[in-house]
Formats: structure tokens, C-alpha cells, sequence
């Protein structure tokens, strides 16, 4: 059976959505909520959807989008370019190497392991990045970002969610 | 065709994980590889920044919208739930302000007759662009912001960027519709300051936190919590006398300076179109003479 051009077009959309879901998160990140004096910090929105997608849909987002996100990220909030790239990269690795155990068990595993990968990728971060700088960072800011993030995830995983059954029935 | 032997697809399996293994390390060591280019290349990775600010720059406008709206809607609110309380905090500010406005005059006066007497050249007054900000690159290691006005509105790098409340940050990056402000608050921001009563001169610098540090004062500066912090105009970039902030405390590292800009307020912002102020034509000659004798 021939698949029609509608047809095929809506299962590309459907394919790509997760990788533009992720494309939209790095601008919303940089959205002017102002919060605070100069500068608010905001939740590590791209971590939450790249740990999600790899986690509960392997393939999603391939770990070459997941580069070029991170790379359009660091380009627009001037940071260390290819921060956000070994960021994510590394997040979705990790990840994919611990899926097994996971993916597994409950709830509270998957979030634990959100708390695990999420310290880790920021530290990581927070290394290279002072690295980058020639100085120790305040690590005040990323310490908020972090926990932001971890407080987010439930929430984040049932609009993940919706969003996943959305585009798979699509698909 | 037949279907893949049972062998097979047990030699795939781990050959494929392999493969995905390698990719992650090349793509992580790419990366790794941009930041040490990026570092060594400061040039290039500002092109790439313009680039991709410039062609984001309408995406983030649209989406930048409804947020502004939102953000109206509750300072709004919040304005209508506090409004007796500042209604009575106006009327004293009011009447405080009318003491200040009488004596403002008697000095502006006295300036006016000491400048003509002394032939003082005036400094031109800064002309602006007003602009709107797009987006706030609020990450951790990162303090800047990007305004939907570039090269095509007459912004230029090094610009200072003020609200009524004081200084903002400058402008770092310019493209033809968007350009990059650092703000005060970021690891990277130099600013030349002066304290405003005791006139000493010092750097001020952000460390990605909310406030700010001042760097290099005189030794026998004697600084006191509550003393303003304006900008010096040395460097010749910005004007001199920009408000800046407040010295909140003093510790062992020096003071900390709490900036007059408020975040949450932070929607519409004015960039200083400034040029220093040119010597004397007289002067200048001299100058010039001193300089092509000493050839």
C-alpha cells in the first residue's frame, strides 16, 4: 500500500517533534521572565526532556540533533560554546547506558536517577565551564538551576507525556 | 530475502551498541574540541553568536509577547492590591522630592554662572534607542540579555544600556536587528565606577550572583554601606554618572554593591548612543603640534 503525501508528511512531523519539542525548550529557557535582579535563573529545561525521551522513548532524539541543540543553545545565551552540547550529549549517554536499571523500576527510581545524572551533568558543566572562564564559578546560580530542575520533573514528565502520546499517535 | 540468522543479530546487537558508544565519545569530543576553538578563536565564536542571534531573533520576539503581557497583567495586579500603600509612600516622596527640586534649582543656577566663568566645554547629552528585550540568557554561567535592536537602529558595541533606575549592562554584540547585552551582574562585566560623595575611583565586576564587587580601590578609600555607585566615564564608553547601585555591605573581600536595576521590571531598556566629549580645538592643536615635533 502506497503511503499518501499527508500521510507521510505527518509521520516526519511526528518524528521530528521531540527533537523541535527540545528546539522550543532552548528558547522558552531564554524567555524574559525577570525573576530576580538581572538575570534570572531558570530550570535546565533541555536536561529534563533529553533524560525523558531517552529513557522512555529511545530514539527520539538522536544523539547528533541533541549536539546541534546543544551547540544553538551556548550561541544564544553566549555561554562556552559546546557547553551545552557535551551537556546534553553526556546526559543521554549516561541514560542510555543505565536504561536497563532505570527504566525498571519505579517512579521514584527514574527521578533518583534524574537527581544523579542531573548532579553529575552539572558538575561536569560547572567544571568546564570554569575551566573555560580561567576562575572558580559561583556555583550559587547552577545550584538553583539544579534543583529547579529536579522540582520540575513530575510535572514535566506528565506534559512530557501527553505530548509523547500525541505525536506517537500521529505517528 | 532471509531473515538475519540468530547468530547474527547476536554479533549486531553488541556491534551496534559499540558504534553508539563510539558516536557519543566523537560527538562529546567535538564538542569539547569547539569549546577549546572558541576560547582560542573569541572572533569567531562571536560571529557564529550574531549569526544565530540575529536569524533567532524574530522567533524570540513572538515568544517574548505574550510573556511581556503576562508580566503587565501582574504588575498590575500587584500595583491595584498595594495601591492605598502607595498612594501614601507618592505623597511623601512628593513632598520630600519638592525640598530636593528647590535646592536642585539654586545649584543648577550656581553651576550655570560657574561654567560660564570658567568657559567649561559641555559634555553632549547622550542621545538613545529605546529597545525591547527578547530574551534573557538567565543560565548559570551566563548574564546577558538580547534586545530586538541592531546594527540597522544605530546600536554599537561597547553602548551603555540604562532604564530609569540605572545602569543595565553594555553592549557587546551587535547584529543587523538584535544585538547582546552583558549585563552588570555577569563574571565577565568591567565597569569603571566612582563613588559618588568620597569620589573614589574603582572597577566594578559581576560574578554571576545578584550583586556586584568592587575591585582596585585606593587603599585609603573609606567606603560606608548606603554610599551610591556611579559610572566613572573613564575608558571614555559610557557617560559618566550613570546611577549604578548602592554599597550594601563590606566585607573581607571588599564591598558589594546591590544594583538599582530591578529584574522583574526589566522590559523596555534605552542604549546610549554616547560619544566622548572631544578636546578644545585649541588643545587638540597644541596636541597635535607636541606630537609631530616629537616624530
Amino acid at each position: 500500500m502506497t503511503e499518501t503525501l499527508q500521510g507521510r508528511v505527518r509521520r516526519i512531523g511526528a518524528a521530528l517533534a521531540p527533537a523541535l519539542l527540545l528546539l522550543l525548550l532552548v528558547f522558552i529557557d531564554l524567555l524574559p521572565l525577570g525573576g530576580g535582579r538581572l538575570g534570572s535563573t531558570m530550570p535546565l529545561l533541555t536536561v529534563v526532556a533529553t533524560y525523558y525521551f531517552a529513557l522512555r522513548v529511545p530514539g527520539a532524539v538522536p544523539p547528533l540533533a541533541l549536539f546541534a541543540i546543544g551547540l544553538l543553545q551556548d550561541a544564544l545565551t553566549g555561554g562556552p560554546p559546546g557547553l551545552g552540547a557535551v551537556l546534553l550529549v553526556g546526559v543521554h549517554g549516561a541514560v542510555v547506558s543505565q536504561r536497563r536499571v532505570l527504566s525498571r523500576g519505579s517512579f521514584v527510581v527514574e527521578w533518583a536517577g534524574l537527581v544523579v545524572i542531573t548532579l553529575g551533568a552539572a558538575l561536569m558543566s560547572w567544571v568546564l565551564a570554569s575551566a573555560y572562564y580561567g576562575a572558580p564559578l559561583d556555583p550559587g546560580a547552577l545550584a538553583i538551576a539544579v534543583l529547579l530542575t529536579l522540582a520540575i520533573y513530575p510535572a514535566a514528565v506528565w506534559a512530557l507525556a501527553r505530548f509523547q502520546r500525541r505525536f506517537a499517535r500521529v505517528a | 530475502m532471509n531473515a538475519p540468522s540468530g547468530r547474527m543479530v547476536r554479533m549486531a546487537a553488541p556491534l551496534r551498541a559499540a558504534v553508539q558508544r563510539s558516536a557519543l565519545v566523537l560527538l562529546i569530543g567535538a564538542a569539547l574540541a569547539l569549546m577549546v576553538i572558541g576560547k582560542v578563536d573569541e572572533d569567531l565564536a562571536r560571529r557564529v553568536r550574531l549569526i544565530a542571534t540575529d536569524v533567532a531573533a524574530p522567533l524570540l520576539a513572538v515568544l517574548a509577547e505574550p510573556v511581556a503581557v503576562g508580566r503587565g497583567a501582574v504588575a498590575e495586579a500587584r500595583a491595584l492590591l498595594l495601591l492605598r500603600e502607595e498612594n501614601l509612600r507618592l505623597a511623601a516622596e512628593v513632598e520630600r522630592l519638592s525640598q530636593w527640586q528647590a535646592v536642585a534649582r539654586r545649584l543648577e543656577q550656581e553651576n550655570r554662572s560657574y561654567r560660564e566663568l570658567l568657559n567649561f566645554v559641555e559634555e553632549p547629552a547622550p542621545s538613545f534607542v529605546s529597545a525591547r528585550l527578547i530574551a534573557e540568557a538567565g543560565g548559570p554561567f551566563v548574564r546577558a540579555a538580547i534586545v530586538a535592536s541592531g546594527r540597522h537602529d544605530g546600536v554599537l558595541r561597547g553602548q551603555a544600556v540604562v532604564t530609569s533606575d540605572g545602569l543595565v549592562g553594555h553592549v557587546v554584540e551587535v547584529g543587523e536587528r538584535a544585538s547582546r547585552i552583558l549585563l552588570l551582574t555577569d563574571l565577565n562585566s568591567r565597569i569603571p565606577v566612582r563613588l559618588e560623595s568620597s569620589r573614589f575611583r574603582a572597577i566594578l565586576t559581576g560574578d554571576n550572583t545578584e550583586t556586584l564587587r568592587l575591585l582596585f580601590l585606593p587603599g585609603n578609600a573609606e567606603i560606608a554601606v548606603g554610599e551610591r555607585v556611579v559610572t566613572s566615564g573613564h575608558g571614555g564608553l559610557l557617560p559618566p554618572g550613570i546611577p549604578i547601585g548602592v554599597i550594601g555591605a563590606i566585607d573581607d573581600a571588599g564591598a558589594v554593591v546591590v544594583p538599582f536595576v530591578d529584574g522583574e521590571r526589566l522590559e523596555f531598556v534605552r542604549i546610549l548612543r554616547f560619544e566622548p566629549p572631544r578636546l578644545a580645538p585649541g588643545i587638540a592643536r597644541a596636541l597635535g603640534e607636541t606630537a609631530a615635533s616629537g616624530d
